[in-house]
C-alpha cells in the first residue's frame, strides 16, 4: 500500500539534471502514460500544475489575431466531437450547434474572463496550520540538510542519508530523540507508522504525502536525476523519496508533539470553487442563446449543450489546441508552396551541418543567402556517445537518455596561457577556506579587485578565455569498427554516401555567456548541455581517418582523398561562426577551398547579428551581452521552439521559420527500412519535445516548473541555484529566459513533429516504441506527415484504436 | 610598483585639509531653548571615506543600471539605491553626534526598503523587518547617547566627548552598541545572514559599504576611545569573537552567498578588532580593501557554479615559514627604514604572517613558483605597509593601547581555544557539526527567550479580553482611563505596551490599526503628562501630524466602486498599499517625520527623569516598529492578500494622501512650521 503511495508519487517528481550539466527534461516524464490533460492534474492527490496560459491571455491573442477564426473552429469541432463520442450522443447536427455556440461563448467579449489564475487550494500540511514562524523551521531546516547531505556526498565523506541526518536530529533534544530512535532501518515502514502516529486517514496518505515532498520537489529531483542517470556507481546511493518523506514525517510528528495540537488532522481537500462556477456561466449563456433560436434547436440545447460539462481548464485546452493548430495550418501551408528549383549539387562546394537546434535555423538561412553552400540539419552529438574527463568530473556528450550506449572515452589536453595562474589562483582560493587566513589577504589583495570592479563593468569586452583545449580520440582496433558504423550512418542519414561536396564542415555550437549560472542551458541539448565543439572535431578526426576511410569502402562509401571534413563551432550569443583545431598540410586546392568557405560565412555572420541584434530584448551589441557581467538576458536561447521538421532541406529552404523550428535532414528515398527514422525518432525527437516541454512549463507554470528570478539566485557549487537564502533547488527555466518586464515572450506550444515521410512508415515506428506510442497518443507531441494530409492526431488515434 | 607607492604616499600627504565645517539652518530644532543643529564637517577622514564611498556606489549603481534592465520597477530600485548612497554621504560628512544619528537612521530606513524590493516575497519582508528591528535597537542606544550628549553640554559637538566622564563613557558605550547592530557584531550578527532575497546589487552595496558604517563611526569617535581602556578591551573583545565566529560559520555553507555573508561578518569582526587595538588607519584601510574585494565578489557570484576544486599538493611546512618570516621582516625592515610609520601592533603582523603563509604553502608547487610567489607577496605587503603609513599620517587618529599586553594574553587564550575547537570540529563528522551550529544559533535563544514570550503574552491578553462581554470591556475601558488620568509615566507606559503586544498578536487588520491608534493616543497622552516645558505644545504637534495621517488613512479605507477591478500584477504595489505604506511608516519614528520630533524631545525629557522610563518608552518605540512593520508585512506590500486596497483610487484620494505626506514630511523636517502657528 505505502509502495504504491510512493510510486505513484514519485512520478510526479521532476527530473533535475546538476546545473553544470542542465539538459532540459519534460519535468512530467514519468506521466506520459496518461493524457497532458488528466496527467498536469489529479484531483485525488490534489496535484494541479497549470498547463495552459489564463483565458484572459488567449482572447487577447485571439483579438490580435493570433489564434485563427478557422483553427478555433478546428478546435471546438474536436472537442465537442470527442465530448459527444464519450457521452454517446448522436443526433445529427448536434455538434455544429454545439461547436457554434462553444463558440460564441469562448469569443464573447462580455464573458468574464478570470484576470488571474485560481490558486489551488492545497491541503495544509500540520506544521503549516501553526503559525508561520514557527513552520518556517522545519522547512528550512530539511532543505539545509538535503543541502549539507549532497555536498557531503560529493566529497564522499558520507553516503548515507540517513545515517546523516539521525544523529543530528537527535542532538536536539528528548522529543526528537524518542521519535528518532523508533525509526528503523525500512523506510516504508518507518512512513508507514510515521503516518499513522500523525493520524493521518489512510484514504489521504497519497495526497498528503505528495504534498510533503512537493515541497521538496527539486532536491528530490535531484537525487532522482542522478539515480536514474548516474555519473559514478556511488550516485546509485543516493538518497531516495522515501528517506525524504521520512525525515519530512519526524519533523512534523516532532512538531505535533511539541505543540499539542489538539485537533491534528485539518488535512482535506476543497473544491475548486471556479470549476463549478464556470459552468454556470455557460449554462447561463446557453440559456441566453435560446432567445433567438427555433423551437428544435432550444430543445436541442436544453437537453444536450448544457449537459456539456465545461470547465475553465478545458475551455483553456480548446484555445491552447487553437493557437497551436494555427501555427501548424500556417507552416504547414507555407511549406507546401511551390519552391524554388533546387539549384544542382553540382555547383556547391561545400556544405554544412549544424545541429538541428533552433538557433541554427536562422544562422543557415544567413548562409544560403550569401553563397551555394549547402546546409544540413543533424542532432548536435553527431551520433558520437563518448566522454570526456574534465577538471572536476567527467562530461557525457551525448543525450542522457540513451543510457544503454557505452560511451567512449575522448581525450581533452587543456593548455593554460598563464601557467602561474593556477598556482595563484589556488593559493588565494585555499588560503579563503581557512579560519584565520582570510583577514589580511583581504587587507592585501583587496585594493586590487577595485581595478577588476572598473574594467568589468566600463570595459566588458576584452577577456578571454585563458586555456586553449583541443581534443583527441584515439581510433584503435577496438573502437574502429564501432566508429565506422557511426561515420556511415551519419552519411547517410544526410544523404552524403553517394555523392558530396568537397569540403563538409561540421558545425557545433556553444553559448558564450559571463556570470551566467544557466550557461548549460544555452549550450547544446543533445551533446548532454555541453559545447558542441568536440563532438565536431572528433566527427571530422574520425571521417579523415585513412583507416576509417578504408573500412567505409568495406560498406560502399568511397571517400577520396581530396575530400575534407573540417570542424565549426557556431557560437549562438555572438552569432559567430569558429574554425577549432585547424589541420595543416593541406593541398592548395582544399586551402583554396576553405578559404573561401570562411569568407562565406563570416559575411552571413555579420547579417545574422545585424538581425538578431534587432530582434532581442533592449537592443545592444551582442559582444557586450556575451561579456558583461551583470547581463542577465545573454541571449534567448531556444525561445518560442514549436515545431521539428525531418526532410530534406530543399523544402524548407524558401521558408523563413523565424528560428522556431528544429531542422532535421532526412530523406525517405535513402531509407528503405525506416531504420534511419527511427534512430531520428528515438533521439532528435524525444530530445526536442524535452526541451520544447521545458520551456512550456516553464512558461505555463513558472511557479512549479520555473527557477524563478535570477537576482536572487544563489549558487551552490557544482549542483545548482536556490532562491535567496535557502530554499528548494530550482527547477527549470529563470523568469529572465522567459519574461520580459512582465510580458511574456515565449509563446507555449506542444511540439509539432512534420516529417516528410509515408504514413505508414512513421505509424510503424510509432507502434514499435512505447514511450513514442504514448507521447503522441496522449498529445504531449503532434506528428504529422508531410505527404498525406490526414492530420494523425490523437482523436484518430483512439477512433482506430 | 614603487613608484605608485611613492606617489600614493605623497599623495596622502599632500591631503591635508583644515576641518571645513558648516550649519545648515534648514533643519532646525529652535523650539527647544537649547540649540539643536546639524552640522556638516569635510576633513581627511571624511574625504577619504567620500571617495571611497562615491566609488563603490557608482559602481553599484552601474552594475545595477544594466543588471535590472528586465524589471518594470527599475527606476523605483535606482532612486532607492541613490537614497541609500545619499544617506552614507550624510554620515560621512556629519560634523556632530545628532546629524550622525540623523544620517544613520535613514541609512537603514532606505536600505529596509531597498531590501524589499520585492515587496510581494514573504521571506524578504521577514528577513528585512529582522534587520530593521535589531538596527532599531541600535538606533534607540544612539538616541538614548545623544540625549544624553545634549542633557549634559547643551550641544553635540564630536569634541565634546573628550573629557574622560563617566557620563562620556556611557555615551561612547551607547554609541558601541549601535555599531554594533549596524555592523553585525557577535550577540546582533543574525540579520546578515538573511538577507539574501534583494536583487544582488543590494548585497553588494549592503556588504561593501553600508555594514562599514559602524567602523567608520569608531574610527570619527576613536580619539575619544581611547581614553576609555575598559571600553577598547570589550570592543576587541567583541571584535574578536566576531571575527573568528564569522569565518568558522563561514567554512560550514556550502552556498556562494551565504559563505560570502558569512565572511563579511569575520571581516567586520577583524575590522571592530583593529578599532579596539586602536589602530584606526588600519580599520579605515581594511574597510576600503574589503569592500571593493566583496564589491566584487557579490558581482561576480553567478560564476562560481562550476568550482574547480584543486588537487592537493604535499604539505610544505619549513619552506614556506622560513620565507614569510623573511618577507615580514624584510618588509618591516624596509618600511622602518624608509622611516614609515606602519602597523605597531604584534597581533596584526601575526594575521598578516599566517596569510602569508598560507598562500605560499598552498600556492607553490615547486621552488620556482614559490620565489616568484614570495617575491609578488613582498611587494604587495610592502605596498600594503606603505599606504597605511600614509594613511596613518594624514588621519592622524591612531592610538597608542596602554593594555597591550593583557590584550595579548586574552588573544592568544581565545586563539588557542578557537583552534582546539577547531580541531576538534574537523575530527568529528559533519553532522556534529551542523548540530553544534543549531545549538549556537544565537537566533534560537533570542526567539526562545524574547520573542516568544512576548507573543505568548499578546496572545493570553487577546484570548483574555475576547470572550468578556460589553460591560465588562466597558468597565475595563473605564479603569484604563482611570489610569491614565493618574498622569503617572508608569502606569502610562506600560498601558502602551501592553496594547503594543496586542496589536502584535491581533489577527485582523482593523483591530491591529485599531490598538495602533490607541497606543499612538496614549503616546500623546505620555508626552502631555511630561515634565517638559513645550509638553502641550508637542502635544497638540504630535496629535496634529497623527490625526492627519490618520485621515489619509481613513480615506484609502473607505469604499468606493469605480469600475472593474484591475488586473493584480503580482510585482506592481498599487497605490493604496503604497499610501497605507508610508503613512504608518511615519509613525515609528524615522527621521524627517513628525513622530520622530516627538520622540526626540521626550527622549530629552525623560533622560533628566530617570533610565527606568527610558527604557521604558524606547521599549514602545521598539514594538511599535515591530508592529507597524508586521502590518505592512502581512496587509500591504503582498497585494494579492487583501482586495480593499486594489480597487482604483479616485483622483481626490490621490491628492489628499500626497498633500498628507508632503505636510508631514515639512512639519517633519522643520517643525517650528507648526510650533509656531501652536498658542498656549
Amino acid at each position: 500500500m505505502i509502495k504504491q503511495t510512493i510510486e505513484n508519487i514519485s512520478q510526479y517528481v521532476p527530473l533535475v539534471f546538476p546545473l553544470n550539466h542542465y539538459v532540459a527534461s519534460n519535468p512530467l516524464w514519468d506521466c506520459i502514460d496518461r493524457p497532458i490533460e488528466e496527467a498536469t492534474q489529479d484531483p485525488e492527490l490534489g496535484f494541479k500544475v497549470s498547463p495552459t496560459l489564463i483565458l484572459d491571455d488567449y482572447y487577447r491573442f485571439y483579438c490580435d489575431k493570433k489564434i485563427g477564426k478557422n483553427a478555433l473552429r478546428q478546435s471546438i469541432d474536436e472537442f465537442v466531437k470527442q465530448q459527444f463520442e464519450l457521452g454517446a450522443y448522436e443526433p445529427t447536427g448536434a455538434c455544429d450547434i454545439t461547436s457554434s455556440l462553444l463558440f460564441d461563448f469562448m469569443t464573447d467579449s462580455s464573458i468574464v474572463r478570470f484576470s488571474s489564475k485560481s490558486e489551488t487550494q492545497k491541503p495544509l500540511l500540520i506544521s503549516q496550520q501553526m503559525s508561520e514562524s514557527e513552520f518556517d523551521e522545519p522547512y528550512f531546516k530539511i532543505k539545509q540538510q538535503c543541502l549539507d547531505y549532497l555536498t557531503q556526498f560529493s566529497t564522499g565523506t558520507e553516503r548515507n542519508f540517513d545515517t546523516f541526518w539521525r544523529p543530528l536530529v537527535r542532538t536536539r533534544g528528548k522529543l526528537w530523540a524518542n521519535v528518532v530512535d523508533s525509526l528503523t532501518e525500512d523506510e516504508l515502514a518507518n512512513i508507514a507508522s510515521l503516518l499513522n502516529q500523525l493520524g493521518i486517514p489512510e484514504n489521504t496518505h497519497k495526497a498528503y504525502c505528495l504534498q510533503a515532498i512537493w515541497q521538496f520537489k527539486g532536491w528530490a529531483g535531484l537525487y532522482k536525476c542522478k539515480r536514474r542517470f548516474p555519473q559514478t556507481t556511488a550516485d546509485l546511493n543516493l538518497a531516495s523519496i522515501e528517506q525524504i518523506l521520512t525525515l519530512w514525517l519526524t519533523h512534523e510528528l516532532v512538531s505535533l508533539r511539541a505543540n499539542k495540537v489538539k485537533n491534528p488532522l485539518c488535512f482535506e481537500f476543497t473544491q475548486d470553487s471556479h470549476l463549478t462556477h464556470f459552468h454556470s456561466l455557460w449554462v447561463a449563456f446557453c440559456k441566453r442563446a435560446c432567445e433567438n433560436l427555433s423551437q428544435t434547436s432550444q430543445a436541442f440545447i436544453q437537453s444536450n449543450a448544457q449537459a456539456l460539462k465545461v470547465s475553465e481548464q478545458q475551455i483553456a485546452w480548446i484555445w491552447q489546441r487553437a493557437i497551436e493548430l494555427t501555427y501548424q495550418n500556417d507552416l504547414e501551408k507555407t511549406l507546401n508552396k511551390p519552391t524554388v528549383q533546387e539549384k544542382p549539387a553540382s555547383d556547391q562546394e561545400a556544405a554544412m551541418v549544424f545541429c538541428i537546434d533552433v538557433r541554427s535555423e536562422a544562422m543557415r538561412r544567413a548562409i544560403e543567402e550569401v553563397a551555394p553552400i549547402q546546409t544540413h540539419g543533424f542532432a548536435g552529438f553527431f551520433g558520437l556517445t563518448y566522454s570526456v574527463a574534465g577538471q572536476n568530473d567527467t562530461a557525457f556528450q551525448y543525450p542522457p537518455l540513451l543510457t544503454d550506449a557505452s560511451p567512449i572515452r575522448a581525450d581533452v589536453d587543456r593548455t593554460p596561457c598563464c601557467p602561474y595562474e593556477q598556482g595563484a589562483a589556488k593559493a588565494i582560493s585555499s588560503s579563503k577556506k581557512q579560519v584565520l587566513s582570510p583577514f589580511s589577504l583581504f587587507d592585501l589583495g583587496g585594493i586590487y579587485a577595485s581595478i577588476a570592479l572598473v574594467f568589468k563593468n566600463l570595459l566588458p569586452q576584452g577577456q578571454t578565455a585563458c586555456t586553449n583545449e583541443s581534443y583527441h580520440l584515439h581510433i584503435n582496433d577496438e573502437n574502429i569498427d564501432n566508429l565506422v558504423m557511426v561515420a556511415k550512418s551519419v552519411l547517410q542519414t544526410l544523404s552524403m554516401d553517394k555523392k558530396r561536396p568537397k569540403l563538409i564542415a561540421f558545425c557545433g555550437h556553444k553559448a558564450h555567456t559571463t556570470n551566467n549560472p544557466f550557461q548549460s542551458s544555452l549550450e547544446c541539448g543533445a551533446c548532454g548541455g555541453h559545447a558542441g565543439t568536440s563532438n565536431a572535431v572528433i566527427m571530422c578526426q574520425i571521417l579523415n581517418d585513412t583507416r576509417v576511410r578504408e573500412k567505409l569502402k568495406e560498406h560502399g562509401i568511397t571517400l577520396i582523398h581530396d575530400e575534407l571534413f573540417i570542424p565549426a563551432v557556431h557560437n549562438t550569443t555572438t552569432e559567430e561562426i569558429t574554425w577549432p583545431q585547424e589541420t595543416t598540410d593541406l593541398s592548395k586546392e582544399q586551402q583554396g577551398r576553405i578559404k573561401q568557405l570562411k569568407e562565406n560565412v563570416k559575411q552571413a555572420c555579420k547579417e545574422r547579428q545585424k538581425q538578431k541584434k534587432s530582434s532581442l530584448p533592449h537592443p545592444r551589441a551582442l559582444n557586450k551581452r556575451a561579456n558583461d557581467w551583470a547581463e542577465l538576458v545573454p541571449e534567448l536561447g531556444l525561445i518560442n521552439n514549436s515545431a521539428l521538421i525531418i526532410g530534406p532541406r530543399s523544402k524548407t529552404q524558401a521558408t523563413n521559420l523565424e528560428g522556431r523550428a528544429f531542422l532535421h535532414c532526412y530523406d525517405q528515398e535513402q531509407d528503405d527500412d525506416g531504420s534511419i527514422l527511427e534512430s531520428i525518432f528515438l533521439g532528435p525527437v524525444v530530445v526536442a519535445h524535452w526541451i520544447n516541454s521545458q520551456y512550456y512549463f516553464s512558461t505555463t507554470d513558472h511557479i512549479n516548473y520555473g527557477s524563478g528570478n535570477k537576482t536572487t539566485h544563489n549558487i551552490v557549487p557544482n549542483i545548482g541555484v536556490m532562491q535567496g537564502n535557502l530554499s528548494d533547488i530550482q527547477v527549470g527555466l529563470p523568469t529572465q529566459s522567459l519574461f520580459y518586464r512582465n510580458e511574456r515572450i515565449h509563446l507555449p506550444l506542444r511540439l509539432f513533429v512534420y516529417i516528410y515521410a509515408p504514413q505508414e512508415r512513421i505509424d510503424g515506428i510509432i507502434a514499435k516504441h512505447a514511450p513514442l506510442k504514448q507521447l503522441v497518443e496522449n498529445h504531449w507531441i503532434v506528428v504529422k506527415a508531410a505527404s498525406n494530409q490526414q492530420q494523425m492526431s490523437a482523436l484518430k488515434n483512439k477512433e482506430t484504436g | 610598483m614603487l613608484i605608485t607607492c611613492k606617489t600614493i604616499v605623497n599623495l596622502l600627504h599632500q591631503l591635508d585639509l583644515k576641518q571645513i565645517t558648516m550649519t545648515i539652518p534648514i533643519l532646525d530644532y529652535t523650539i527647544l531653548p537649547i540649540g539643536l543643529t546639524l552640522k556638516f564637517s569635510l576633513d581627511n577622514l571624511s574625504l577619504i571615506m567620500l571617495c571611497f564611498v562615491g566609488f563603490i556606489g557608482s559602481m553599484v549603481l552601474l552594475f545595477a543600471w544594466r543588471y535590472m534592465k528586465h524589471d518594470i520597477h527599475r527606476y523605483r530600485f535606482h532612486f532607492q539605491l541613490v537614497c541609500l548612497i545619499f544617506s552614507v554621504f550624510l554620515l560621512v560628512l556629519s560634523g556632530n553626534l545628532l546629524t550622525a544619528f540623523i544620517a544613520w537612521q535613514l541609512i537603514g530606513a532606505s536600505l529596509y526598503v531597498l531590501l524589499n524590493h520585492y515587496h510581494y516575497h514573504p521571506i524578504a519582508n521577514k528577513s528585512a523587518k529582522k534587520k530593521f528591528i535589531i538596527n532599531r535597537i541600535g538606533d534607540l542606544c544612539f538616541l538614548t547617547a545623544v540625549v544624553l550628549c545634549i542633557a549634559t553640554y547643551q550641544s553635540t559637538d564630536f569634541s565634546l566627548l573628550a573629557a574622560p566622564s563617566s557620563t562620556n563613557a556611557t555615551i561612547l558605550g551607547l554609541i558601541f552598541i549601535a555599531v554594533m547592530t549596524k555592523s553585525a557584531q557577535f550577540p546582533f550578527h543574525i540579520w546578515l545572514i538573511d538577507t539574501m532575497e534583494a536583487p544582488t546589487p543590494v548585497s553588494a552595496i549592503m556588504h561593501a559599504g553600508v555594514i562599514n558604517a559602524g567602523g567608520f563611526l569608531l574610527t570619527r569617535l576613536g580619539s575619544y576611545y581611547l581614553e576609555f581602556t575598559s571600553l577598547m578591551l570589550i570592543i576587541f573583545c567583541i571584535g574578536i569573537t566576531t571575527a573568528l565566529l564569522g569565518q568558522l560559520l563561514a567554512q560550514y555553507e556550502n552556498d556562494t552567498k551565504k559563505r560570502l555573508a558569512y565572511s563579511t561578518m569575520g571581516q567586520m569582526g577583524f575590522m571592530i578588532l583593529q578599532c579596539g587595538l586602536g589602530a584606526f588607519s588600519s580599520a579605515i584601510f581594511h574597510l576600503i580593501a574589503h569592500g571593493f574585494y566583496k564589491a566584487y565578489l557579490f558581482f561576480n557570484a553567478g560564476s562560481t557554479l562550476n568550482k574547480t576544486t584543486y588537487a592537493k599538493t604535499p604539505n610544505k611546512i619549513l619552506l614556506p615559514l622560513i620565507m614569510t618570516a623573511l618577507i615580514v621582516f624584510v618588509a618591516f625592515f624596509a618600511s622602518t627604514q624608509l622611516a614609515i610609520k606602519t602597523i605597531d601592533s604584534p597581533i596584526l603582523v601575526v594575521f598578516i604572517a599566517i596569510t602569508l603563509f598560507t598562500i605560499l604553502r598552498s600556492g607553490a608547487s615547486c621552488l620556482k613558483s614559490l620565489c616568484i610567489l614570495s617575491l609578488v607577496s613582498f611587494v604587495i605587503l610592502f605596498v600594503y605597509l606603505m599606504a597605511i603609513g600614509g594613511l596613518s599620517d594624514t588621519l592622524q587618529i591612531d592610538g597608542h593601547f596602554t593594555l597591550k599586553h593583557e590584550v595579548i594574553t586574552i588573544m592568544i587564550s581565545i586563539i588557542a581555544l578557537a583552534l582546539l575547537g577547531i580541531v576538534y570540529y574537523r575530527r568529528k563528522s559533519p553532522y556534529i557539526r551542523r548540530a553544534l551550529i543549531e545549538k549556537c544559533s544565537i537566533e534560537a535563544q533570542y526567539r526562545h527567550f524574547i520573542l516568544n514570550p512576548t507573543r505568548k503574552v499578546g496572545d493570553v491578553l487577546i484570548r483574555g479580553l475576547m470572550p468578556l462581554n460589553k460591560p465588562l470591556k466597558l468597565l475595563i475601558a473605564a479603569i484604563v482611563v482611570a489610569l491614565l488620568a493618574t498622569q503617572n509615566l508608569f502606569v502610562m507606559m506600560a498601558l502602551c505596551i501592553l496594547v503594543l503586544l496586542i496589536a502584535n498578536r491581533a489577527a485582523r487588520l482593523k483591530s491591529i490599526i485599531f490598538n495602533i491608534v490607541i497606543a499612538n493616543l496614549m503616546i500623546i497622552a505620555i508626552v502631555w503628562a511630561s515634565a517638559s516645558p513645550i509638553a502641550p505644545k508637542l502635544a497638540v504637534y504630535q496629535l496634529v501630524t497623527f490625526a492627519s495621517l490618520l485621515l489619509g488613512l481613513a480615506l484609502l479605507f473607505i469604499p468606493r466602486n469605480l469600475g472593474k477591478t484591475p488586473v493584480i500584477k503580482q510585482n506592481t504595489l498599487p497605490w493604496g498599499h503604497f499610501y497605507a505604506s508610508v503613512i504608518l511608516f511615519f509613525l515609528i519614528g524615522v527621521p524627517t517625520t513628525p513622530s520622530f520630533v516627538t520622540e526626540l524631545m521626550l527622549f530629552l525629557d525623560l533622560v533628566t527623569q530617570s533610565p527606568f522610563y527610558l527604557v521604558l518608552f524606547s521599549m514602545i518605540m521598539l514594538l511599535l516598529s515591530l508592529v507597524v512593520l508586521h502590518t505592512l508585512q502581512t496587509y500591504f506590500f503582498n497585494p494579492s492578500k487583501i482586495e480593499h486596497f486594489n480597487r482604483p483610487i479616485s483622483p481626490v484620494v490621490h491628492l489628499s494622501s500626497i498633500v498628507i505626506i508632503v505636510f508631514n514630511l515639512m512639519v517633519g523636517i522643520h517643525p517650528s512650521l507648526l510650533f509656531n502657528l501652536i498658542q498656549y
